[in-house]
């Protein structure tokens, strides 16, 4: 167990910058996830934590040391890959034992880790197969094993569910999160599912365009997001953006919109902008309901999941997304119109720089 | 193009052809055909006496055809006898037995004159008998003569002792005092007959255990101790020498005045006397000749032209302006032939020639003779050891055809053969049939048919040619079937011990040993620089990949002539380089393992790229999280290439190894160009070996073709082995 600490770390190749100067510390036995889109350098980081790809600038350490320079081999660190990369060669006991057998372990020593780790991994019946004789699923929990075995310090995961189809990965991130409970090692885990990231994760960490955007535990991100990329990215749908500007109603500061739309701010945690200046207030889908609002529009699609659904209403140049329950989801139809009003005292309010101005969190 | 126009066009075609077909028939029928292998100044003097000849006889038009040298002989024997040969052509006099024999040319007698040969120097007729008839009359002779820088050699020595010492006193600091070609017979038989040789004093054409051989090889010995004559001479070494002035004195005949650049003085005399026995030192004497096809319908024409040819006119033009030594005696008083201080000296050596010998068997004295001397230029055997194995290859070389055979059990089995596997086809035919597949069949085999038919053609043809070849036994074109002898002779290994060298068995050891280094280096070299090369790293890598793809692209022949040269003895820039670094020259075709190693180096060099092409492409499919999950492993680079890179490359290159091994077992263009077999012929595999059989020993053509049954046998059994390790490995993967 050990903490891994990156300090203004950089990558580039020739004249594209990847990664622009990462500060992050992960404490020794959490779980950390790196979650952002595709290309923002989560992986890049990820790797240059692994020793694949050297630092441009920056440092490194894993456990206080300095690890720029140190060669994969030896940072003593166990990395499960997003193709699983197994030996196809080696049965899956020589796929587990390889990094045992390089460190030179005595022969009953690794069959006691092997078997130990197939144990934990419900692999002992496949133990003799080569990995083409695996299911996906198989082959993952093989990959896991063989990262396991070693007993490595620090765990790096490259998005190790995304050749999973849905069931299977829902039960495989079970399983990983009983792993990390069960072994307690520093897990770093990159994704670009952000359903993994908040179900995974002790914190999340959210990069966009090799900058990180916001660390914090998943609930926190999700409540309380730092800006307008954090806000739409995390959460399933994403959240609705409204622009309009503050304004002022009975003294109060207020989020007032072209549609009619007045939100009282009295419950923002952070003192409210000037009157007048722009700003948009960002709405998760169930901080809209149905019912009597001044959002109103016509329903472009739903999406019925049961006892709830999710209807696209289109108000203007804006699309918003709600969360309906009951009796309002079995109800809304496409093409129909329906009113929508924010729940009270909720919202995230951001300003023109995308930059979160403050959160209202009312007990509703 | 309209259709009209098309049926035009063809008929414009068709009509040039008849016309061209129909002009060349008639042509036949009205101009004699003559056929030489004349070039430049030769020819120049050739087309100037046919121009009188048309002149004075225009009666008789002739077409004079240039036929290159080298496939004249099968050329003539492949056209007269079906009646579209010539009706005359030129040819050197050693082949008129075969020829008589086979009645490819007609006797002149019945044509000739009283006295009428008596024109010519008495010497140039009697090579162009055979069994009492005259098949031919002279043109012009050849022998060798000894030509002289005159700088550094102002008189020309009268005796070999002379000969020795001067050459002796002027060999320093990369001068020569005599270069010839020295292992070749046709070269040494001027000490050979100094000596008191003589050809067929018994059936072989010298004796090889006789006193004159022995002392031949002695002097020659004596030669080489003094360094006065350059080791692994060819012609064009021999040239460069003379040119350069690094040879003082060149035995060699006529041809070499047409190599000889024009600032070098130089000046031709007889050969000297062999001082030991008081007689000269003897060159062979080669007639070049004109000889009337036995197939001509025009004979008495023919013969008149060739008359012409040979007359005192005709012969001083040859002589002035081609060059020729001409067999006319009267056209030696012309001033213009008698002044010429180099043709006089060729005339003057022909007092002291002996004839090359017509017979056939004439042809067996090349093989075991150049045997010997190289034996005595490596200095590593005395001259009757050396004599002795060259009695030793003439007698295998000359093996007695076995016994003819009772070819009925034989026929009775290929018949059952041929009806068995018709049987299989007509019950496949039947099955087809039965299960109402007929018309998807026919159609199957429309498709396949072109192909099957070319294959049968081409490859299922003359390997069952060549299997049936196997039982016979061929000797001047007369076929003796021998059933199981040849297979017999060569698994029993009759004229050479298993552990000689022309043993089956030790040149399957050689193959073997051939075949198992070549590909083992082929993949080592080939599997290093692919790695080297996959390196992302790398610089300039698809320069690199060219270059060295490169030994592939270069026809092989020229790159082994290139390597060939870079081993030779005294001039190849490896013994150069092994020189400039203090070393010893190695005499790299005098034993066998430097000669194995020259061939081996050569066959690397062409055979690497194949395997690093196979193992760059493999490389390639090998995805890059393996060497990263191995390296998180703690594998390091040797590791990695154990664990990862080794295992799975296997799968491509196991066909590439077996595909590799098939060729290599077989790549004769290495072996017969690079080592030629050298020493003695311990460095042949077994296709070179069958194919001397063939082709350079009495063309022992089923014996060649009993080895290569044997060859194929032997791949065939390596290729079944190797199907499987190849379905075991896939298996495995």
């Amino acid at each position: 167990m050990s903490s891994v600490e990156l300090d203004a770390v950089h990558k580039s190749y020739e004249d594209l910058e990847v990664v622009r100067g990462i500060s992050l510390r992960i404490e020794p036995g959490e779980l950390l996830v790196l979650v952002g889109p595709s290309g923002c350098g989560k992986s890049t980081t990820l790797r240059m934590i692994a020793g694949l790809e050297e630092l441009s600038a920056g440092e490194l350490r894993i456990g206080e040391r300095r690890m720029n320079e140190i060669s994969p081999r030896d940072r003593d660190i166990g990395m499960v890959f997003q193709s699983y990369a197994l030996y196809p060669h080696m049965s899956v006991f020589d796929n587990i034992a390889f990094g045992l057998t390089l460190r030179k372990l005595p022969k009953a020593e690794i069959q006691n880790r092997v078997h130990e780790v197939a144990r934990m991994l419900g692999l002992e019946q496949l133990l003799e197969r080569r990995p083409g004789k695996l299911s996906g699923g198989q082959r993952q929990r093989v990959a896991m094993g063989r990262a396991i075995a070693r007993r490595p310090k620090v765990f790096l995961f490259d998005e190790p569910l995304s050749n999973l189809d849905a069931a299977l990965r829902v039960q495989m991130r079970a399983e990983l999160q009983a792993l990390h409970a069960r072994l307690g090692t520093t897990m770093i885990y990159v994704t670009h599912d952000q359903v993994e990231a908040m179900t995974l994760a002790d914190r999340i960490a959210v990069l966009d365009q090799g900058v990180l955007q916001q660390v914090g535990p998943p609930l926190e991100v999700f409540e309380r997001p730092a800006n307008r990329f954090v806000a739409g990215f995390i959460g399933s749908p994403a959240m609705n953006f409204i622009d309009g500007e503050i304004g002022t109603r009975d003294g109060h500061a207020v989020f007032t919109a072209g549609s009619g739309l007045e939100v009282s701010l009295e419950h923002l945690d952070r003192e409210a902008p000037a009157a007048g200046s722009k700003a948009s207030l960002g709405l998760r889908p169930h901080d809209l309901a149905a019912g009597d609002g001044p959002l109103a529009g016509q329903v472009e699609a739903v999406e019925a999941m049961g006892w709830e659904a999710f209807a696209h209403i289109r108000c203007g140049e804006t699309l918003l997304i709600a969360r309906l329950e009951g009796a309002d989801a079995a109800n809304v139809r496409r093409g129909t119109e329906l009113r929508l009003r924010p729940r009270l005292g909720r919202g995230t309010l951001f300003a023109s720089d995308g930059r979160a101005i403050g959160h209202c969190r009312a007990e509703s | 193009m309209q259709s009209p126009e098309l049926v035009r066009l063809v008929v414009a075609i068709l009509a040039t052809l008849v016309f061209a077909l129909g002009s060349q028939g008639a042509a036949a029928a009205e101009a004699l055909t003559l056929w030489h292998s004349y070039r430049g100044a030769e020819e120049q003097a050739l087309n100037q006496v046919l121009e009188d000849f048309a002149n004075s006889h225009p009666e008789t038009p002739v077409i004079a055809l240039a036929i290159p040298y080298e496939v004249m002989a099968s050329k003539l024997t492949t056209t007269i006898p079906r009646g579209n040969g010539p009706d005359l052509f030129i040819f050197a006099h050693e082949r008129i037995g075969g020829w008589a024999e086979s009645g490819l040319v007609t006797a002149l007698d019945p044509y000739l004159q009283a006295g009428e040969l008596a024109e010519f120097l008495p010497q140039t007729i009697p090579p162009l008998r055979f069994k009492g008839s005259l098949y031919a009359l002279p043109l012009a002779f050849k022998s060798t003569a000894l030509f002289r820088n005159t700088q550094l050699v102002p008189e020309a020595p009268a005796s070999t002792d002379e000969l020795l010492s001067m050459a002796a006193r002027l060999s320093a600091e990369g001068r020569f005092g005599l270069a010839y070609q020295s292992d070749s017979f046709y070269f040494h038989a001027p000490w050979f007959f100094g000596f008191g040789g003589a050809l067929f004093r018994n059936d072989a054409p010298i004796e090889y255990g006789g006193r004159a051989f022995t002392r031949s090889l002695e002097f020659v010995a004596q030669l080489q101790q003094y360094k006065v004559i350059p080791s692994e001479p060819t012609g064009a070494l021999i040239s460069s020498l003379f040119n350069q002035g690094k040879a003082a004195m060149v035995v060699s005949g006529p041809w070499f005045l047409g190599e000889i650049e024009d600032q070098v003085e130089f000046a031709v005399s007889p050969l000297p006397r062999v001082s030991a026995t008081g007689l000269p030192a003897s060159p062979f004497l080669t007639d070049e000749a004109v000889f009337v096809s036995a197939f001509s319908e025009r004979q008495s024409a023919a013969v008149q032209l060739a008359r012409h040819l040979t007359g005192r006119q005709s012969a001083i033009v040859r002589g002035n302006i081609g060059r020729q030594i001409v067999a006319h005696a009267a056209a030696w008083e012309d001033p213009l032939l008698r002044d010429d201080a180099v043709l006089s000296a060729f005339r003057a050596q022909l007092a002291t020639t002996v004839a090359m010998d017509n017979r056939p068997a004439m042809r067996d004295v090349w093989e075991p003779t150049q045997l010997a001397l190289k034996k005595i230029l490596r200095g590593k055997a005395s001259a009757s050891e050396a004599a002795a194995a060259g009695a030793a290859r003439h007698r295998a070389i000359t093996r007695p055809l076995p016994e003819p055979a009772a070819p009925q059990l034989y026929l009775l089995l290929a018949t059952l053969a041929v009806l068995g596997s018709l049987g299989l086809l007509l019950r496949w035919g039947a099955e087809v049939v039965r299960r109402g597949e007929t018309a998807s069949a026919l159609r199957s085999w429309s498709w396949a048919g072109p192909a099957t038919l070319a294959t049968a053609i081409l490859v299922f043809l003359p390997f069952a040619v060549g299997l049936v070849l196997a039982f016979f036994a061929h000797r001047q074109g007369d076929w003796t079937f021998v059933g199981l002898a040849n297979f017999i002779d060569i698994l029993a290994a009759r004229s050479y011990g298993p552990t000689q060298p022309m043993s089956f068995y030790f040149a399957l050891g050689v193959t073997l040993l051939w075949t198992v280094l070549n590909v083992a280096l082929h993949l080592g070299i080939g599997l290093a620089l692919a790695l080297i090369l996959n390196r992302a790293t790398l610089r300039l890598r698809p320069i690199y990949r060219v270059l060295l793809i490169l030994p592939w692209a270069v026809p092989n022949y020229i790159t082994a002539l290139i390597w060939k040269g870079l081993f030779h003895k005294q001039f190849g820039a490896i013994n150069g380089f092994l020189e400039w670094l203090g070393l010893d020259a190695v005499s790299w075709f005098s034993s066998f393992g430097t000669a194995f190693f020259a061939n081996l180096c050569t066959n690397v060099w062409l055979g690497f790229p194949f395997m690093m092409v196979i193992c760059m492409g493999a490389l390639q499919s090998i995805p890059s999280d393996l060497y990263e999950a191995a390296e998180m492993d703690g594998a390091g680079w040797f590791d990695q290439l154990r664990h990862v890179t080794l295992p799975l490359l296997r799968p491509a290159l196991i066909p590439a190894v077996l595909l590799g091994t098939v060729w290599t077992f077989n790549s004769f263009n290495i072996v017969y160009l690079v080592s030629g077999g050298e020493p003695d012929g311990a460095t042949e595999i077994l296709i070179s070996e069958a194919y001397r059989w063939a082709f350079t020993r009495r063309e022992q053509y089923g014996y060649a073709a009993a080895y290569a049954v044997l060859i194929f046998l032997i791949l065939l059994g390596w290729s079944a082995l190797s199907a499987r390790i190849a379905r075991h490995a896939e298996a495995n993967s």
